[in-house]
């Protein structure tokens, strides 16, 4: 009986350990899990397959945000629902923005051609920034010291966590050098539907054209048309990729009309359960199209 | 018995105050925190970054100056957040660094990383071996 009253009282003395954080992207979601461990209980609002650029959260997600000490947001525009949501919780809640301190890629007016979608085109960023590894390190560091923040006792577990973390990224970094290395140099063009690869093409050397037009229809103007058709011909670019999520009409009518073949689909805007696959499978694919 | 005109109208009142009492506090309730905007990082004269070391043997110690401040990394450490001036117009910084290996140690790499909020990482390789002084000036200025 002693044992079971001592036991009992252990149990009740000790302070609660979950610290509760909300995530509205499945990347960030990923990331959380990978830095708070079990010390961190995550409240995924963003889940994989929903599409993060029309999402938006219902009242019954910002009532589960409600538990929340900190909800985190991948940021640069793409929540574009912040400033709502910001209202409609507590003083002692933090909204954090993973991207904020993530170097920008802007979106000049005379680009606007790259943008996404209509709506992320507005404030000139490009929100994908999870295509660059070496970004997705610095996320890792962001939202270790976010919780360290809420929950200090946590220091030392985060940083280990963040460590081994960041350790994975630099691998995974190295990796798509190691692939993207095997196109020959002329060949390292990618051509895709939506501006989501931005990053991606900058951190690892590519030219980049993404053909999709602004319009909400997604349709394509027939000069914008002709001058891609025009510039894979004369590149020879052998593949011109599609998105998992997007309607690959357009690409196909490039792809019939100058001779390139429709690649297999990249996963643009990170809306999975795992960065490390997502990556692989971009790089992978992207790889096996263009290294003809 | 008719109730009084200064009843009829206070009884109203009062309910009516009791029942906003409660919501009150929901009206005044504070909006969530937020994190400043990138337009306000891109205007502030000191970086926050985070300056990271990859070495290719272990070494003794690390120390990387930038103007009169220093940071000493130890054998076991990767990883030092830091504070630096920066502004628009300069769009660089200069780090002094000193390290020193074992005497055992061949000549070997150290990779220095600096990634400040907002801008693009820099890296700096260093080769030496036993004790190496060098500085370096990282640019922001050029197309990155």
């Amino acid at each position: 009986m002693k044992t079971l009253l001592f036991f009992l009282s252990t149990l009740i003395a000790l302070p609660a350990l979950a610290l509760d954080v909300a995530s509205l992207h499945p990347l960030i979601t990923e990331t959380i899990r990978d830095v708070g461990g079990e010390r961190v209980k995550v409240i995924e609002i963003g889940r994989a397959g929903m599409n993060v650029h029309q999402f938006e959260p219902r009242t019954g997600d910002v009532r589960k945000m409600a538990k929340a000490k900190i909800v985190i947001a991948s940021g640069k525009g793409l929540e574009s629902y912040l400033k709502d949501l910001k209202d409609s919780l507590r003083k002692d809640q933090t909204i954090v923005e993973v991207g904020r301190t993530i170097p920008s890629q802007k979106v000049s007016k005379k680009d606007q051609i790259y943008a996404c979608c209509p709506h992320h085109a507005v404030g000139g960023i490009d929100p994908h920034w999870w295509h660059n590894v070496r970004h997705m390190e610095r996320a890792v560091r962001i939202i270790q010291k976010e919780l360290t923040k809420a929950d200090p006792a946590g220091k030392a577990i985060y940083a280990a966590n963040a460590k081994a973390a960041r350790a994975r990224l630099v691998q995974l970094d190295r990796w798509v050098k190691g692939q993207v290395a095997t196109i020959p140099k002329k060949k390292r063009h990618l051509i895709t539907a939506h501006a989501a690869f931005g990053y991606f093409c900058k951190a690892y050397g590519f030219d980049a054209t993404f053909v999709q037009g602004l319009s909400a229809d997604g349709e394509i103007s027939a000069a914008q048309l002709a001058k891609s058709i025009e510039q894979i011909r004369s590149e020879a670019i052998p593949t011109v990729f599609p998105e998992s999520t997007a309607n690959p009409k357009t690409l196909r009518q490039i792809a019939k009309h100058s001779g390139a073949s429709v690649g297999k689909p990249l996963i643009a805007d990170g809306s999975v359960k795992s960065y490390q696959k997502m990556i692989q499978s971009n790089v992978t694919n992207i790889v096996a199209g263009l290294r003809k | 018995m008719t109730s009084s005109p200064v009843l009829a109208t206070l009884l109203p009142l009062v309910s009516l105050a009791l029942l906003g009492w409660p919501l009150a506090g929901v009206i005044r309730q504070e909006p969530a925190q937020q994190q400043a905007t990138e337009e306000s990082l891109e205007d502030s004269p000191i970086r926050s970054a985070d300056l990271i070391i990859r070495s290719a043997h272990p070494f003794t110690s690390v120390k990387v100056t930038i103007g009169e401040t220093s940071w000493t990394f130890d054998p076991e450490e990767d990883l030092k957040e830091i504070l630096f001036p920066y502004s628009a117009d300069q769009s660089s910084v200069t780090l002094h660094i000193e390290v020193q290996w074992p005497g055992s140690t061949p000549e070997t790499a150290l990779l220095l990383e600096l990634q400040p909020e907002g801008l693009e990482n820099r890296s700096h390789t260093i080769w030496g071996e036993i004790e190496i002084a060098e500085e370096v000036t990282f640019d922001w200025n050029s197309s990155e």
